[in-house]
């Protein structure tokens, strides 16, 4: 938390501070924002962490006496806890073990079984240690192993867990078991059996095909490059913080030029920072379709004069993408939904004019784009 | 000052905003204990949430008990007591979700029982409760079930 704040104080201070005589206050907000995509990122790459992800109990499991999933069993001299917890991808079954016996034990971590009261049987794999684990007397251990498919709890009364231990000279073994039981008088919450993303992270890279202004298409701009972040908090919907950049062909330079007074060289660019609000469906995590629309805040700037901002105006866009999840795992250091897709992204600038060179209007932009999600 | 620079101030104050209340940093062992047929697990109770605020620290701790004995257990939470050093005070707890003090739990029955207390150290410095170590009593049945915690470092001391 403490890097999060001097993060955050850092850039905030990049944001005020002025950078130029020309600046103004897009700087601000593009330093802002960009703040925001940060500290976004900051939190999900924290959330590889997978006990930082375990947010709360399933709901529709928990205990109307204790208000909780917690199991407590014994046997052999050993005590388990089960409960079973969810994030908004998947529910993780969470065990822990105490050695009450005078001599160590080992657990074979990759044969720990859950059968589900369908008979449904499932080999449990941690999201962290896979070789076996020794635990001493008086010692206790604990473990997140994920229900990647928890769909599947949605038809599921009761889940059985079987963690089999071997004494110390692998001799004697012991199987410690467990059952977490729904509660039916509880009624389930929508993420309790949905896998749904938290994060989304996009990268994409395109060009216009259709514009309403003068600059038309790709005679007169350079390929379209923006970055997206969206963040889900209510069911599939949340919001979106973007930024877009496009550099522009010199043809139109010398209008720009005489129009504006400008002596030095002239590059110019066009940037849009996105904030809108976002929605994604998962379909059987091979394919995924996100949307997300909003307003933007556009400027024209010429990078060859230390950045300066030749004019800035409020538009709207519209933008959605359909995916192909090629890689899917729910286990680090690659946990994530990694896909490959198609977008087009519509945007609305008001019209201006700088010369005879007309800015802004409609424009239309087809992209493929690389999306994580988390 | 313009739009955005009100945007970004507005950002900073929830970035620190949100960090008002500063959390202890506590070591703890895990327990999951069995003793005289009760089953008791402190896994529930998260250290890290041990909130210091203003010279307090504010506890709040949740144990599991369930009752694998033939007989009913009695479980009387009226005399949980706390102590900090050599400091030794009342800890407030309650059978949760029944909301009393006392209670027969019956065979293979489980229930949560939560205490909060506002440790005021007096004999320590009142900027500081590096190094205090925390001891949670709760009479359960026939024994003081008895959980430690020391607190580490801290965070942004007031």
């Amino acid at each position: 938390m403490r890097k999060l704040i001097l993060l955050t104080l850092l850039l905030s201070n990049l944001a005020l501070r002025p950078q130029n005589a020309n600046a103004s206050g897009g700087d601000a907000l593009g330093a802002a924002v960009a703040a925001m995509a940060v500290t976004g990122t900051i939190y999900t790459i924290n959330s590889f962490q997978y006990d930082e992800w375990l947010k709360s109990e399933m709901e529709s499991w928990k205990y109307d006496e204790t208000d909780l999933t917690t199991s407590l069993s014994r046997t052999c001299d050993l005590n388990l806890e089960l409960r079973l917890h969810r994030n908004r991808r998947m529910s993780y079954i969470v065990f822990v073990i105490h050695n009450q016996k005078s001599e160590p034990i080992s657990i074979s971590t990759s044969d720990i079984e859950a059968t589900y009261s369908n008979g449904a049987v499932r080999k449990l794999k941690s999201t962290g240690v896979v070789s076996d684990i020794k635990v001493d007397p008086g010692w206790t251990i604990q473990g997140a192993y994920p229900i990647s498919e928890k769909t599947e709890l949605a038809d599921t009364d009761y889940i059985d867990v079987r963690v089999p231990t071997l004494s110390a000279d692998g001799k004697t073994g012991c199987d410690l078991k467990g059952r977490l039981n729904k509660n039916k008088n509880r009624v389930a919450e929508y993420i309790d059996y949905h896998r749904l993303l938290s994060v989304e992270l996009g990268f994409f890279y395109g060009n216009n095909l259709f514009s309403s202004s003068s600059l038309k298409s790709s005679a007169d701009k350079q390929g379209l490059f923006g970055f997206i972040m969206n963040a889900y908090f209510y069911k599939n919907i949340g919001f979106t913080l973007g930024f877009l950049r496009q550099d522009l062909k010199n043809n139109n330079a010398p209008v720009v030029k005489s129009a504006k007074g400008i002596t030095s060289d002239l590059k110019l660019w066009e940037t849009d920072m996105l904030i809108g609000l976002a929605t994604n469906f998962l379909y059987e995590r091979k394919y995924s379709f996100s949307a997300n629309g909003g307003v933007l805040a556009h400027t024209l700037g010429n990078s060859s004069d230390q950045n300066s901002h030749i004019e800035e105006k409020v538009g709207m866009y519209l933008n959605a993408n359909a995916n192909y999840i090629f890689y899917s795992s729910d286990y680090r250091p690659f946990a994530g939904d990694y896909m490959v897709g198609l977008g087009l992204l519509g945007k609305y600038i008001p019209k201006y004019t700088i010369g005879t060179v007309q800015f802004g209007g409609t424009s239309i932009a087809p992209y493929v784009n690389f999306n994580i999600g988390f | 000052m313009s739009k955005t620079k009100i945007f970004t101030f507005i950002l900073l104050s929830l970035s620190v905003g949100s960090c008002a209340k500063f959390t202890t940093r506590m070591r703890a062992k895990p327990q999951l204990v069995y003793k005289d047929g009760l089953l008791i697990s402190n896994s529930q109770t998260n250290p890290y949430k041990f909130v210091f605020d203003n010279g307090i620290l504010k506890v709040n701790y949740k144990i599991i008990v369930k009752n694998i004995n033939e007989k009913p257990a009695s479980i009387n939470v009226e005399n949980a007591f706390y102590e900090a050093n050599s400091e030794k005070n009342n800890l407030y707890c309650m059978i949760s979700h029944f909301g009393g003090k006392k209670r027969m739990l019956s065979k293979d029955e489980e229930l949560a029982i939560s205490c909060e207390a506002d440790i005021i150290p007096n004999n320590i410095n009142k900027l500081t409760l590096k190094d205090t170590d925390i001891k949670l009593s709760i009479p359960l049945d026939k024994n003081i079930y008895s959980f430690a915690y020391r607190v580490y470092a801290e965070e942004f001391v007031k």
